[in-house]
Order: structure tokens, then C-alpha cells, then sequence
């Protein structure tokens, strides 16, 4: 008798349908007629060669299309290898901080994520939970190196994904690192929850323009909302193995969930990260509260009408983004400050 | 009959010959919701059978998703709340014979889970979510065509391997009610594309092996409890009677069943026991909106 799996590449039985696999192999590849021939494309084919592979013509049939459900597609994502022809470069928006730097830019090379958080962002922006890998690698370089021609440039290329998550299956953070080291006019940013620092390590050497960017929060938070992450305690050790290399390291505590003790759970957080990472040789720290765009939490409920966390009534700030009522921040921000105060100097701190 | 659980699958055919095998083994009976097609009902599916060709192909489909959707939303509309779907916890399927292109012989018979689907005359194509997938059951890419084709000047500009004339016009259908993931095309490779004679003596077996192939499948599938809805059915009902005695414009309607859900998602319960008094004037109507804010514990910023 035939049975009914769902597709995550490997067999399943019907008991298991339920529950979404963390498997993080795919079943199928969607790849451009264009991109068939891409260095990429071809090294990424041999990561899965069970996957049954369709050719697409544009990538935005599938991945821009209405009528997708994000959340059905992310407990079985699939995976979709494209090439990018326009928009190789972002100018960074107003309400992400940009650490002082006056040009700041990013880019997104995949787009989505392996890890399925609860608040991410990225729901209410894509239509799609399909992960969109563009494999025309030499193009965003190139933009890159024209770009620097008119300055120096703060380039974050983990925004829209968690880029060192896929660092296995081929060295896209290593490329960067390397990239950047002869680019003496580029620092980049590297943000991750991922503790697959080592495999970074394997392809590249540590400089101080490369920053690794470890996004933290309490256990009780990650456990509740950020599924599929590694625990903190990886990630510490991970930030610390690459502190240790010599690599520039920075802890992001965003977004900040005012949610139960969350003071305590702070405290303890702070308390942990700052036992591994030497808070002198710590490039700095970030802190944002969760916030969203409107229209992407509007989105974002839809996708998830079971959401205790999305669906709670936020209120609009000056900016017009949906977050908690002022004086909740202003006082947070005041605790966490302080908190932080007794690791860090003033200015090593930054408030999104 | 009366139906005592909503409808979780759906079938559309275009020929009663490829309905027959798949009706017998749920099994189903014939029903008239509405005038045009053959329907069919089991306990908790529904099939119908619209004839040949993608235009009768898509407004079958509507028919079939019109009849479903006011019978689950008639049983249990606090379902349909919140839900990103216009018909959750369904599932659509569409079985049936098409011409193989590459005229391979070795495929008759095969039943193919459809991976790609063009519609020729418009040139629009459409990729299934393929979430679920059956084990031993290949893939395949589906052309949708106006006219029956036939020999190896037909093949020219398909694309494809395999040829229907219905499947491009049950995803048009389909549309207004159901999200890509709940749309699934399952073809059974029935010619070489060459006229055919004595179909159903040719077709009939091929179609019965697959039918005692799917139909067990799905049917354990259907086993599975839907997802809960985010409101009990007491909840939704309570949230609806005040807005309705309350008379809250869409806006208000909209804020107030945020707040409903937001206020039972964060584990406070809803004052089911109070219901306001109907027939308020404006003022009044005002005021019990902020009773009933202050009730859910909202307070002004």
C-alpha cells in the first residue's frame, strides 16, 4: 500500500505528518532555465542529488504567486536556485542600526530562512516559505566592488536569511570573509542564530572587518518562539570559539520580548553570554524591541492566527511601527541599559 | 442528508469513466446541491464530474467549491475565523487521464503526481505545493490544452510529458476558494497521442489500480484532526452576537475580533455570560464598545 509522506526528502510515515520534520533537506529544487549552468547550481545540486529537480522560468512564478500559504511551506520548505538581475544592493532602512556607519547597505543572496521563528518579519514580507538561493554569486560581488568605488560601505548580508546556517552546503560567509579582507573600504556584518561557526572556519581566516553577529535571547523565549534554532548555549560557544580565532563579534539582543520575568531572564542571559564572551574584546552589543511594519503584522496574524505574541494589541510609535506602548520601552531600556552597564562601557552599547 | 462533519476532500473529474472507480471505492452517492454537473457525497467528501474540456472543468470546480463552502461554514463557521485559507481543512484533488508526449509506451497506466502545470493558451504556469507526496508515485509536468492533439506534430510547443484538457481550468476554478497547497493533480498516462478506441475497456483497470492505490491513502490522511481554530465555537458565536447587537462598522468589526482573539490567545477568557442590550441608540452603542473593551481589559494608552 502506498503511503502519504510529506516531502522533506526523506520517508516518513502518515504518524509523522503532524509535526513539522526538522529535517532541513529538500525534496525538490525549482531552478531557473537560466541558471542551470551556474557554478552553484551545480555544487548545490550535488548536496542533493535524491531531490527531483523542476525547471521554472523566473523564479517570481513561484515564489511571488498569491495564494501561497508561508506557513504551510515552511514546515516542508523547498528549495529555489535563481538568478538575481536587479536590486544586487539595498540601502539599509532608517529603523535597523547601522553602528555609525554613513553608508550603510545589504543585500540578500537567499531569501527566507532554515529556522521558523515566531515574530520574524520575513512572513509578513514574503509570500512564500520556499527558500530562494540566487546563484549568480559573482554578480552581488561585483555590485559590491562597484559600489565602493564611490566610499567605504557597511554591507550586512544576513538580513533576509541566516546565511552561515547554510555555510555547509557551500561557503557563501567564507566568499564574503575573503572578499572583504582584499576590499579594504568594505566592513560586513554577519548575523546569525546558527552555531555552524566552524564551517565558516574551515574556508576563511579571521579580520576585523567581518563582524559575526550572534542574535541571542533568553532560553524561555527561544524555546517558545524561534523554532528550529540552536540553543543559546551553542550559540555562545560558537560566538566564543570565533572570538577566540580573532574574528570581530557582536551580540544582538533583538527583537526584546517584554514577555513573563522577562527582567530576570535578561539578567540571567547577560549574565551567561558574558561568562563565555570577554565583554573588553566584544565589538559591541545591539538591542531592539520587537517591532514591525503594519501591513507585514497584519501578514503576519494571517499566518499565524494561533499567535498569542503577534496577535496581542501593539501599539503604533512615532515612527508609525507597531511595537509597546512608549513608556513599557523607555523603561525596558532603562533596566537593560543598566544591566548591561555593569559588562560594558556606554559606548559599546547600541539601541535599535 | 444531513451532514454531520464538514467536507475535507474534494474530487473533480471530467468523465463519469474516470469518477466511477474512485466513487465506488470511498464510497460516494449521487447528490443534487446544484443544477449543471453530477455531484457525489461521502461522509466527509465530495466529488464532481464536469465534462470535458477546461472551461466546463472550471466552473464545475466553482460549483463543487460553492456547495462545500456553505455547508462547512453553515456546520462550523468559527472554522473559518482567522484562517488565511476561504476554505480550510480541504483538500483538492483532481484525477484523470492524460496523453503522454513522449509517447512512451512503458508509462500506460502510470499515475503521475503533477509537479508543473501550463495552461497553453495563455502561457501561465503553476507550480503544486508539493507537501505531501505518494511514495512510488512519479512526477510529471502537465500542458493543459484546448483541443484534443494527436500525433508527433501535436507534441510541438507542450513542453511537458504529459497533456490534459481540463487541468489549467480546475486551478482557475479553484482559485477564489483555496490556497496552492490545497490543489493536487494526479494524472494517469491513458494514450500515446493517438485517437483512442474501446477507452473504458483500455482505461477502466488502469484507473481502478489507481484508485486502490490513492483512496486508502487519503482516506488515513483524513484521519488526521484538522488544526484547531483559534476560537471555540461558543467564542465565535459570542463575538459575533455583540457585534451585531452592538451594530460595529467593518473597521470596529475588525479591531473588536482582534481583540476577542488576541484577549483568548493570551489565556484570559471572554465574558461569554454578559451580552449587551440590543436596539442601543448611537451614544449608547459608543459607550458599551468602550464597556466592552474595558471588559477584555483594554486600557487606553
Amino acid at each position: 500500500m502506498a503511503s502519504y509522506a510529506k516531502t522533506s526528502g526523506r520517508d516518513e510515515t502518515l504518524s509523522s505528518v503532524i509535526v513539522p520534520s526538522p529535517q532541513r533537506s529538500f525534496s525538490h529544487l525549482y531552478i531557473e532555465k537560466e541558471a542551470l549552468d551556474e557554478p552553484d547550481t551545480k555544487l548545490l545540486r550535488k548536496r542533493f542529488p535524491k531531490a527531483t529537480v523542476v525547471e521554472i522560468d523566473r523564479y517570481t512564478e513561484l515564489f511571488n504567486r498569491s495564494g501561497q500559504s508561508f506557513a504551510a511551506q515552511k514546515a516542508v520548505p523547498k528549495l529555489i536556485l535563481a538568478k538575481k538581475r536587479e536590486d544586487l544592493l539595498y540601502r539599509g532602512s532608517p529603523y535597523t542600526p547601522n553602528f555609525g556607519h554613513r553608508r550603510f547597505f545589504y543585500n540578500a543572496m537567499i531569501l527566507n530562512c532554515l529556522y521558523n521563528c515566531e515574530y520574524c518579519y520575513l512572513q509578513g514580507m514574503y509570500r512564500s516559505g520556499n527558500l530562494v538561493w540566487f546563484v549568480n554569486s559573482g554578480d552581488f560581488f561585483q555590485a559590491v566592488a562597484e559600489e565602493l568605488k564611490k566610499g567605504p560601505l557597511y554591507l550586512c548580508i544576513s538580513y533576509d536569511t541566516d546565511m552561515l546556517a547554510f555555510e555547509n552546503l557551500l561557503p557563501l560567509c567564507a566568499r564574503w570573509a575573503e572578499f572583504s579582507r582584499k576590499e579594504p573600504g568594505l566592513t560586513i556584518e554577519l548575523r546569525t542564530k546558527s552555531a555552524n561557526y566552524r564551517a565558516l572556519a574551515r574556508n576563511a581566516e579571521a579580520h576585523e572587518r567581518f563582524i559575526l553577529a550572534w542574535t541571542l535571547s533568553p532560553e524561555a523565549v527561544s524555546r517558545r518562539y524561534e523554532q528550529g534554532t540552536p540553543p543559546i548555549t551553542q550559540r555562545l560557544a560558537s560566538a566564543r570559539e570565533a572570538m577566540e580565532a580573532g574574528w570581530p563579534v557582536r551580540l544582538c539582543f533583538d527583537p526584546v520580548l517584554l514577555e513573563g520575568e522577562w527582567e530576570e531572564d535578561y539578567r540571567q542571559l547577560f549574565a551567561e553570554a558574558f561568562a563565555q564572551i570577554d565583554p573588553k574584546r566584544l565589538q559591541d552589543v545591539s538591542v531592539g524591541f520587537f517591532r514591525s511594519n503594519r501591513d507585514f503584522l497584519k501578514t503576519m496574524r494571517r499566518q499565524r492566527p494561533d499567535s498569542a505574541l503577534l496577535n496581542r494589541p501593539w501599539q503604533a510609535d512615532a515612527a508609525k511601527q507597531l511595537t509597546y506602548p512608549t513608556s513599557e520601552i523607555e523603561e525596558a531600556r532603562a533596566t537593560l541599559r543598566s544591566e548591561l552597564l555593569r559588562y560594558l562601557p556606554e559606548g559599546k552599547i547600541h539601541f535599535a | 442528508m444531513v451532514r454531520k462533519c464538514p467536507i475535507r476532500l474534494g474530487f473533480v473529474f471530467a468523465l463519469m469513466d474516470e469518477a466511477r472507480p474512485f466513487i465506488r471505492e470511498w464510497p460516494m452517492k449521487p447528490v443534487h446541491p446544484l443544477p449543471g454537473f453530477s455531484f457525489f457525497q461521502g461522509e466527509d467528501v465530495a466529488a464532481v464530474v464536469t465534462g470535458m474540456g477546461s472551461e466546463r472543468a472550471s466552473a464545475g470546480t466553482t460549483a463543487l467549491l460553492s456547495w462545500i463552502y456553505t455547508e462547512n461554514r453553515a456546520l462550523a463557521p468559527h472554522r473559518f475565523f482567522g484562517r488565511t485559507s476561504r476554505l480550510p481543512d480541504f483538500s483538492l484533488f483532481n484525477i484523470g487521464l492524460a496523453g503522454r508526449i513522449d509517447r512512451n509506451p512503458e508509462t500506460l497506466g502510470q499515475t503521475f503526481l503533477i509537479h508543473r502545470l501550463r495552461h497553453q493558451a495563455t502561457g501561465e504556469t503553476f507550480y503544486p505545493d508539493l507537501l505531501y507526496r505518494w511514495e512510488g508515485v512519479p512526477e510529471a509536468s502537465l500542458t493543459t490544452v484546448a483541443k484534443p492533439v494527436f500525433g508527433d506534430s501535436a507534441k510541438e510547443g507542450l513542453d511537458a510529458d504529459l497533456v490534459d484538457m481540463e487541468g489549467s481550468g480546475i486551478l482557475i476554478g479553484a482559485r477564489a476558494f483555496l490556497q496552492n497547497h490545497q490543489v493536487h493533480f494526479y494524472k494517469i498516462a491513458s494514450d500515446l497521442l493517438s485517437p483512442m478506441k474501446n477507452l473504458r475497456q483500455t482505461t477502466g483497470p488502469w484507473l481502478q489500480q489507481s484508485a486502490r492505490k490513492l483512496v486508502p491513502g487519503l482516506k488515513r490522511w483524513l484521519s488526521q484532526p484538522p488544526e484547531s481554530p483559534p476560537l471555540t465555537e461558543a467564542q465565535f458565536v459570542w463575538m459575533h452576537s455583540v457585534a451585531e447587537k452592538l451594530r460595529f462598522s467593518f473597521t470596529r468589526t475588525k479591531t473588536w475580533e482582534q481583540l476577542c482573539l488576541s484577549t483568548v490567545l493570551q489565556g484570559k477568557p471572554l465574558p461569554l455570560d454578559y451580552h449587551p442590550p440590543a436596539n442601543l441608540s448611537k451614544k449608547d452603542q459608543h459607550e458599551q464598545w468602550h464597556h466592552m473593551q474595558k471588559l477584555l481589559g483594554v486600557t487606553k494608552p
